[in-house]
């Protein structure tokens, strides 16, 4: 072949290369957004099959024990994820979280509990990266707890339950950031609600008993600065929706203490008719104890809501009445605790960590 | 004897245990999969476990063994074919699995090419044997293999059948040219150095839209890069091409790896872009057509699908999953049981050779 005619060969040859070449990135971009698009459908199936497992899976199960498995199940089942695990903050110790499931956990040690300081209510961290950047020692105490580098978090504070994604890196790692994020927020939701269930089960169950015709405790003497004021010891606390019940079938609140504590705030006891002694009044989940800053709307509450038209007596901080009364919650987280415990190692007669009945705290939702 | 393949969020161990409590008589043999095909449906969970139970003698394998992969592939697969050599004739069916996985950090493969060379030296019935490298998940972070009871790494496994037995197969790919031929100047092993005297890596990212691999050196994307057999510029279907996944690339080296060490200086390779409209159309069309017209002579007693882990829905960007359209378009009830690998092994041209992104349906029969 001549030069000239070689030349223009090659040419035509480079332009053709050229050629195939655009078309080929073309067809990739048309196919990346088909993809993109597909995976976008995909993730919103998943979320739906998800969902509709999780409501079955949270609505049948019987406790917590049994639905923590499950839930992590369905979970990895969906996520792509290395490795996944549910938590579970304890009542009396903020940070330290129990491990109730875990999955994919073959190579490593998995401790029964760990310490996750700061916790934030969602995060993630893809390869040093964080989210939020403001919690790196949580999140160094993740990669440590999980051995990944690619982790996702989600955490519920009102009742203390976590899920805890890792993926490895490598072609799926991609489709795990995409999904993980949303999956673990739908698994840890249903998960919640399902705690929520059986809580209002157990309720419902308290309820049940108090439907029954309250028996008449006879009172102490009546209520001074001066009487060492009785805790009932077996049923240290009560809620709103028991007074109401009681007093609709004809019980009453007999007598009404307040301890006022170092902080100015206040906290009510009051003393059924069915009680063998006083009961400190806890917020409407049972989380904590119901406290007050504002008097006038304790009064309000005992006046209306206690129907209690008698004399309130007050106790100051560290008064010996003050003493006798303030164990009243911790003896109820006790006496919970301990129920859940036997619950949970009933259900499959294993050593599991204790679950948290009551969670402390400041989360208060009747504080004024 | 029960051949097993289990997800990778199992501990290989505890299946063993577990199996050989209920089948105490049992070989078992098997190892990891990224997930499981059954005629129901598939998963890529890590969760799965599936099993083939060889009741009858008369199409039972033999197992021969070798477990040195990690001391050299081509080695290994000359000591498991002289293994096979000595007890067997060369037209038995030999079903061939390894694992895939030598090391995560850094990521390295065991070589497929070099272990079926080694097979195919010792024993010439290889050239016809079909198999899949194990691994445990779509990220390809570690594989296990189970050898008559035992949890081996590093390991390859050959079950040869009796003569009686033939083993047909479909083999179902989907992978289209998207670039020009590229010359390779300069591969080591797997590594590819230079494409047309440029860094391949550059070379590759400049037909996409975003980076190959992330920081660490992982893909985030499946890429393959494919070799056309046959007649160099006749026009060519997916089938005429071996195709070899980027598993990692060296951004200081502007290199990539591939799957298999089996490209060479001076071959012309393309840029391969998987088609995912075109996978499910000819997982339909050719498995509808070749199980109809009958798969061969005789008696089909089991059909063992080996599917590349790209082709899951959750890699491919489809929103039917290709296993589920191989499955359904099963004629009759022979057991039937998939799995996800690394790397597929079939007869293509007349050997053997280890294929990427590709789906194989292995029928055996015993002869009528």
């Amino acid at each position: 072949m001549n030069t000239p005619v070689r030349a223009a060969a090659e040419k035509e040859l480079m332009y053709y290369r050229r050629m195939c070449n655009e078309l080929g990135k073309d067809l990739q971009r048309v196919q990346d957004e088909s993809e993109r698009l597909v995976r976008e459908v995909r993730r919103y199936q998943l979320q739906t099959r998800l969902e509709r497992e999780l409501s079955h899976v949270t609505g049948t199960a019987s406790d917590i024990a049994s639905m923590a498995p499950l839930v992590l199940d369905a979970v990895i089942e969906h996520s792509l994820c290395a490795r996944a695990m549910i938590l579970c903050e304890r009542a009396d110790h903020a940070g330290c979280f129990d491990i109730l499931a875990a999955a994919g956990c073959r190579d490593m040690y998995v401790k029964s509990s760990v310490t996750l300081e700061e916790a934030p209510a969602f995060g993630h961290s893809f390869e040093g990266e964080h989210f939020p950047s403001n919690a790196p020692v949580f999140f160094k105490a993740v990669t440590k707890l999980t051995g990944s580098t690619q982790t996702i978090w989600n955490y519920d504070s009102g009742s203390g339950f976590a899920i805890l994604l890792a993926g490895a890196l490598g072609p799926a790692d991609a489709i795990f950031r995409q999904q993980g994020d949303d999956l673990s927020h739908t698994a840890l939701a249903r998960l919640v609600d399902g705690y929520w269930r059986l809580r209002a089960q157990e309720l419902l169950s308290e309820m049940t008993e108090i439907r029954e015709e309250p028996s008449r405790v006879a009172a102490t003497a009546p209520l001074t600065h001066d009487t060492k004021p009785e805790l009932d010891k077996a049923r240290p606390t009560i809620r709103e929706y028991e007074i109401a019940t009681s007093i609709a079938k004809g019980a009453v609140i007999e007598q009404v203490a307040v301890l006022i504590r170092e902080d100015g705030e206040y906290e009510l006891f009051v003393r059924p008719s069915w009680a063998t002694g006083f009961r400190q009044m806890l917020t409407f989940r049972g989380h904590a104890e119901k406290v007050y800053k504002d008097f006038n709307r304790l009064l309000v509450f005992i006046r209306t809501a206690c129907r209690y038209e008698g004399s309130i007596v007050l106790y100051a901080a560290r008064s010996p009445q003050f003493e006798a009364l303030k164990p009243a919650t911790h003896i109820s987280s006790l006496n919970e605790r301990t129920s859940r415990t036997s619950t949970l190692e009933s259900a499959d007669g294993s050593d599991m960590p204790s679950l948290l009945g009551k969670r402390s705290g400041n989360a208060d939702e009747n504080r004024t | 004897m029960l051949l097993v393949f289990g997800g990778g969020k199992h501990t290989p161990e505890v299946i063993v245990e577990t199996i050989a409590g209920v089948y105490p008589q049992s070989c078992v043999v098997g190892g990891a999969c990224a997930g499981i095909i059954v005629t129901e449906g598939s998963s890529c969970s890590g969760s799965e476990i599936g099993m083939v139970a060889f009741m009858s003698p008369e199409f039972a394998p033999r197992t021969h063994y070798v477990d040195l992969l990690a001391h050299g592939d081509l080695e290994a697969g000359h000591q498991l074919g002289r293994l096979v050599r000595e007890q067997h004739g060369s037209n038995a069916a030999v079903l061939v699995l390894y694992d895939s996985v030598l090391s995560f950090q850094p990521r390295r493969l065991h070589s497929a090419g070099l272990l079926l060379q080694g097979f195919q030296t010792e024993w010439p019935g290889g050239m016809a044997a079909m198999g899949g490298g194990l691994l445990t998940d779509l990220n390809l972070t570690d594989g296990w293999m189970l050898l008559n009871g035992a949890v081996r790494r590093h390991a390859a496994l050959a079950l040869v059948f009796p003569e009686s037995v033939t083993a047909d197969a479909i083999i179902l790919r989907a992978a289209r040219p998207i670039s020009s031929f590229m010359s390779v100047t300069d591969i080591d092993g797997a590594e590819i150095y230079t494409l047309d005297g440029r860094r391949a890596l550059d070379v590759v990212e400049g037909h996409l839209d975003a980076p190959l691999t992330d920081t660490a050196g992982h893909p985030s994307r499946i890429m393959t890069l494919g070799l056309k057999l046959g007649e160099q510029w006749e026009d060519g279907t997916p089938d005429d091409y071996v195709n070899r996944l980027i598993v990692t690339a060296d951004r200081d080296k502007g290199s990539i790896t591939l799957f298999e060490p089996d490209f060479y200086k001076g071959a012309l390779v393309q840029l391969m872009q998987n088609d995912p409209a075109m996978m499910l159309d000819m997982a339909h069309n050719r498995v509808t057509k070749a199980t109809t017209c009958g798969d061969g002579a005789g008696q089909p007693f089991l059909r063992l699908y080996i599917d590349c882990a790209g082709r899951a829905s959750a890699m491919s960007g489809t929103l039917v999953e290709e296993a589920d359209v191989v499955a359904a378009a099963l004629p009759d009830d022979t057991p039937f049981l998939g799995f996800y690998s690394g790397v597929e092994i079939a007869p293509l041209c007349g050997r053997s050779r280890p294929l990427d992104w590709t789906g194989v349906l292995a029928t055996y029969s015993v002869r009528g």
